[in-house]
């Protein structure tokens, strides 16, 4: 009878010292909506980045706090592609609140429109079609090594294109370009064939150029290595 | 029981000395526009040569030198890249031909804060001439013939870079000798070979 008249007791004197039941965690019942999430809280060195740049700058923007949505949560809709995501009044299935995006997402086929995020502007050059109907762009190589466009690369650290434009667009990468020791070996041997082609000539034997006079000159080309 | 009491103290101070989510890469986010984009960071091999050579020199150009051959600007070519701007035909750095300026675009500005392109259509030096020698050259550097089995330049540069670099081993090989026979023949004149008497011929 004394024990339970003691435990009355101590159950009497704990509601009136605990008078309030808590979470496990402070805060935890007091909720923001994805609009709202302020992704600096967690991603501080990002936000220090992107005030540094000279593109992409935090202070560009006019979508105010957590600019970070222009590139993971991309307001650009077209039809039938399935990043955008507009907030609670649409469904996305393929991420929830920062999707990996390509950079060539917004800088390819969307150039020149509006993100949708603040009224801003996609810069108007379609950097897939510069790379892919390029012959001329000296950095393909890179471009399609990032992209894995063979398939059978092993190492791919990056979605995308991504690892080729950080190489230059920032400064993440160390770039080592190993340049060969090698010269262009041209010899000119007069004479050394027959059938030399000039202007106008429709046949002639590889290599054979006629100087216009009397001399036919086979030049080679090759490169030579020390 | 003190497993779990040390595991939650490591958690804790973990949460505490790691309150940041990283990116992948450090600076990954600090973006650089394309104009600004410094070509001789991973070039660095490329810059060293442009400061030596007498012609497209680093010192006449300010910044990233690259970009007056490799980003043109000269108003009106189709390779113009305003950045910015969409150019269907490259990206970043044009894989050019010498000729591109130096032919129909001579005496142009380039864009940049550099001299003009000199005013010598060097195309038409080649193409147009009766005269030049080193035709059979620029030809066979432009696999003009279409007959060639190696091409390492594009158009006409490895002709180019033969003499106006010092990237290439020349070797001109004439095996053949002129050889000259005057015969004092009493030759009637104005036939072949025929002058004052004498009829001059020549074989290799």
């Amino acid at each position: 009878m004394r024990n339970i008249l003691l435990v009355l007791g101590l159950l009497a004197t704990a509601f009136l010292v605990m008078p309030q039941a808590m979470a496990k965690f402070t805060g935890q019942h007091t909720f923001v909506n994805g609009s709202n999430v302020n992704c600096e809280r967690c991603h501080t060195t990002i936000s220090d980045e992107l005030h540094a740049g000279d593109a992409h700058n935090w202070s560009q923007s006019a979508i105010g706090t957590s600019p970070c949505r222009v590139c993971h949560i991309p307001n650009n809709q077209r039809s039938g592609e399935d990043y955008y995501n507009p907030y609670q009044t649409g469904v996305t299935a393929s991420y929830h609140a920062a999707a990996m995006v390509e950079c060539t997402y917004c800088h390819g086929v969307r150039n020149g429109t509006s993100t949708d995020n603040g009224g801003l502007t996609i810069p108007a050059a379609n950097i897939t079609s510069e790379f892919e109907d390029s012959t001329t762009e000296a950095h393909r190589p890179l471009y399609y090594r990032a992209k894995n466009a063979s398939g059978v690369d092993t190492t791919d650290l990056l979605k995308g294109t991504n690892e080729a434009c950080i190489a230059c667009h920032t400064a993440a990468a160390n770039v080592t370009i190993i340049e060969p020791t090698q010269y262009l070996n041209i010899t000119a041997t007069a004479d050394g064939c027959t059938n030399g082609w000039e202007p106008g000539a429709t046949t002639a034997d590889p290599n054979c150029y006629s100087d216009g006079y009397s001399f036919n000159w086979l030049i080679n080309m090759s490169v030579y290595a020390p | 029981m003190r497993m779990a009491i040390l595991t939650l103290g490591l958690l804790a101070v973990v949460s505490l000395a790691m309150p940041r989510a990283v990116a992948k890469f450090t600076g990954q986010h600090t973006f650089v526009n394309g104009s600004a984009v410094n070509c001789e960071q991973c070039h660095p091999d490329i810059a060293t040569e442009l400061k030596l050579g007498e012609a497209h020199n680093w010192s006449l150009s300010s910044g990233s030198a690259c970009r007056v051959c490799h980003i043109v600007r000269i108003s009106g070519s189709e390779l113009y890249n305003a950045y910015g701007g969409n150019t269907s035909g490259y990206h970043a750095a044009a894989l050019v031909e010498c000729t591109y300026c130096h032919g129909n675009y001579n005496g142009s500005a380039t864009g940049y804060s550099t001299p003009p392109v000199p005013a010598a259509n060097v195309t038409a030096e080649f193409e147009d001439s009766s005269t030049e020698a080193h035709r059979p050259l620029y030809f066979r550097a432009r696999n003009a013939s279409g007959a060639d089995t190696t091409d390492y330049l594009l158009g006409a540069n490895d002709a180019c870079i033969a003499c106006h670099t010092h990237a290439a081993n020349v070797s001109v090989q004439v095996g053949a000798f002129v050889g000259v026979v005057a015969n004092f023949s009493d030759c009637p004149p104005g036939t072949p070979g025929c002058y004052a008497g004498w009829n001059i011929s020549y074989w290799k």
